[in-house]
């Protein structure tokens, strides 16, 4: 293909409209969320190529439902439709879904592509069946694919998420497709077999997911390999994407990279860039349904990435204790109304968090990460301190 | 859902966690202040404590602000400074809640006091939540504060939580809702106006609370 090393360039603006206040989290009274706005994409792929995708979304305390429509014109012509819905149940289970279809023509090539999930999940586990049927032709050259995944994972949480995951992709009843993924952590490994491929090659590829959580900047690093068979080149590709939110309102992006082709169309690696800024006018707000699209790992990013120390007040036993949770600590002590403001070490809990018992009361007091500087935690309410400003965290024992 | 599970979870493990037995006052006042105050610093924070004692006052938050004072390095003037005006707020307190107020409340009004709270808005405030939650609603009353809620938006926002009895656990959710709202970008204001009517609905009341605007 002409393009194969074609430069693509996006530039990505999205304006999101929403109902005043964007409440996160259930409120007691369901805050109806809405968003619509275009997404533009002007694209250079050898030529030039400009997306719209004009997208909807709203919900509530246990629904979200999502619509976007993408339509590009250009070297090529691109029309898709998605849809997704989540709607919790309780005990922390969310059921959510996708379901997208992809028009696609470029030159002489075209593809249907339909793609379908179904999955159930809380915080801690989850699984979902997908379906996907493509076609795909270009002159001389037909190619149908019927595909079934499944997928289930388990994140033991407290900075140690486990994901296994399987996926099978089946060819006219012929396995063509063998996958098992090991996340541990923040890190994920792939591996990825195909006992045969469209055309008669036998590959395997390997692929990392490296993300870095930098202060406010969220870093993904991915990279991957297919080892080809006979006389065949191996074929690299990978990409960084970086986001970094300037304020609740303002959202930079920016990824590059090189993909890994389509090779069931002869198509190779392609460099891409894409830069953009994300807009929403009141502040952003609980995703629309978007973010059940993809694979339906927990976000490690988030869930045990390294951020700031939490805390909270536990009770058993007749005791209560101070739990203080901090990513990757190998010491945490408290200072506070109950140790005569003297650094005391706390215990380290089987689930990995910090305790100290505590009798009924209120009590101030900071915290301190493997010997760094005292902070509060994140999560409870805190003063400024009458000596130096710096904060002290207040808790209320019952 | 996220929270729920990290409790539960909390709850489960921690119950067996040698986190060793409830810390709180550890030794007289006297003696642990004896070891780090000089005689002179020694006897001006002494004389605030028998202060405290002839008013049926809590010393032990006045040897802890002392002693958080010498932690954090401050010169004894500042540390004697602190200790006063934390006798004044606890006096301010007791007024409001009563002498025979539990000393977690009145820490925790004293706490508002420092904030800017006014101490005929801690007497509705108390005055109207149910006993078990005035400690906690009086720690979110100045947390709103902290955050940025006008003083008399957060004194409003509790008075109607107040009203439709709202226990510590709901305060104390009400809290940490209000607090990713403003993270989120919310105005501080609008965020506690607006968490707290849904409680208000919540829990029956059906009113609207307060009667200030957002900030």
């Amino acid at each position: 293909m002409s393009h194969s090393n074609a430069v693509l360039v996006a530039i990505i603006v999205v304006v999101t409209v929403g109902a005043p206040g964007p409440i996160r989290g259930q409120s007691p009274v369901p805050p109806l969320t809405s968003s619509f706005g275009p997404d533009v994409r002007p694209v250079g792929l050898g030529g030039t190529e400009f997306f719209v995708a004009p997208h909807v979304g709203f919900g509530g305390e246990r629904f979200r439902v999502a619509g976007e429509g993408t339509f590009g014109r250009g070297v090529s012509e691109f029309t898709q439709g998605k849809g997704s819905l989540a709607y919790r149940l309780p005990a922390g289970l969310t059921l959510d879904g996708l379901f997208t279809t992809t028009h696609r023509s470029i030159q002489d090539e075209r593809a249907v592509d339909h793609h379908g999930r179904l999955g159930m999940r809380s915080e801690w586990v989850g699984a979902w069946i997908g379906f996907a049927r493509d076609r795909a032709s270009t002159p001389g050259f037909r190619l149908a694919t019927s595909t079934r995944e499944y997928r289930a994972w388990l994140d033991v949480g407290a900075g140690l998420g486990l994901t296994l995951r399987r996926s099978r992709i089946e060819e006219e009843g012929t396995v063509v497709f063998d996958t098992t993924h090991v996340i541990l952590g923040e890190y994920e490994f792939e591996t990825r077999k195909e006992s045969e491929f469209f055309r008669e090659k036998r590959y395997s590829e390997l692929e990392v997911d490296l993300r870095v959580p930098i202060h406010r900047l969220s870093v993904v690093l991915f990279a991957g390999h297919r080892f080809q068979s006979g006389d065949a080149p191996g074929v690299s590709w990978g990409f960084a994407r970086v986001s970094a939110p300037i304020s609740s309102h303002l959202e930079l992006l920016a990824e590059f990279g090189q993909n890994e082709g389509l090779p069931s169309l002869g198509r190779g690696p392609a460099r891409f860039g894409r830069v953009g800024v994300r807009v929403d006018l009141f502040g952003r707000g609980e995703s629309d349904g978007a973010d059940i699209e993809g694979d339906h790992v927990p976000d490690r990013s988030a869930a045990t990435a390294p951020t700031a120390p939490t805390a909270g007040i536990a009770a058993g036993d007749g005791v209560s204790r101070l739990v203080v949770r901090a990513f990757g600590a190998s010491h945490v002590e408290v200072r506070g109304d109950f140790t005569d403001w003297k650094p005391h070490a706390a215990a380290a809990t089987p689930d990995g968090g910090w305790a100290v018992a505590l009798e009924p009361g209120v009590y101030h007091f900071n915290i301190r990460i493997d010997g760094g500087e005292w902070t509060v935690p994140a999560n409870l309410p805190s003063i400024p301190d009458e000596f130096s400003g710096s904060p002290v965290a207040v808790v209320v024992v019952r | 859902m996220r929270l729920p599970v990290v409790f539960l979870v909390a709850l489960i493990s921690s119950a067996a966690a040698p986190a060793g037995p409830p810390l709180a006052g550890q030794e007289r006042g006297d003696t642990r202040l004896e070891q780090v105050f000089t005689p002179e610093t020694l006897a001006a924070l002494r004389s605030e404590i028998e202060k405290a004692e002839r008013a049926s006052l809590p010393t032990e938050p006045l040897v802890q602000k002392a002693l958080e004072g010498r932690s954090k390095g401050a010169p004894d003037d500042r540390v004697v400074a602190a200790v006063s005006a934390l006798l004044e707020r606890l006096e301010t307190a007791a007024r409001v809640l009563g002498r025979d107020a539990e000393e977690a409340a009145l820490v925790a009004a004293a706490a508002a006091l420092y904030l800017g709270v006014r101490a005929d808005g801690l007497e509705a405030v108390v005055t109207e939540t149910p006993d078990e939650a005035v400690a906690m609603a009086l720690v979110v009353l100045g947390d709103l504060v902290t955050r940025g809620v006008e003083a008399e938006t957060a004194h409003d926002v509790m008075l109607s939580l107040g009203k439709v009895g709202a226990d510590a656990a709901t305060l104390a959710e009400f809290r940490e809702r209000v607090e990713a709202d403003i993270v989120e970008g919310v105005a501080p204001g609008r965020a506690a106006l607006v968490r707290s009517r849904g409680v208000v609905v919540t829990l029956g009341g059906g009113g609207k609370p307060g009667g200030g605007g957002g900030t």
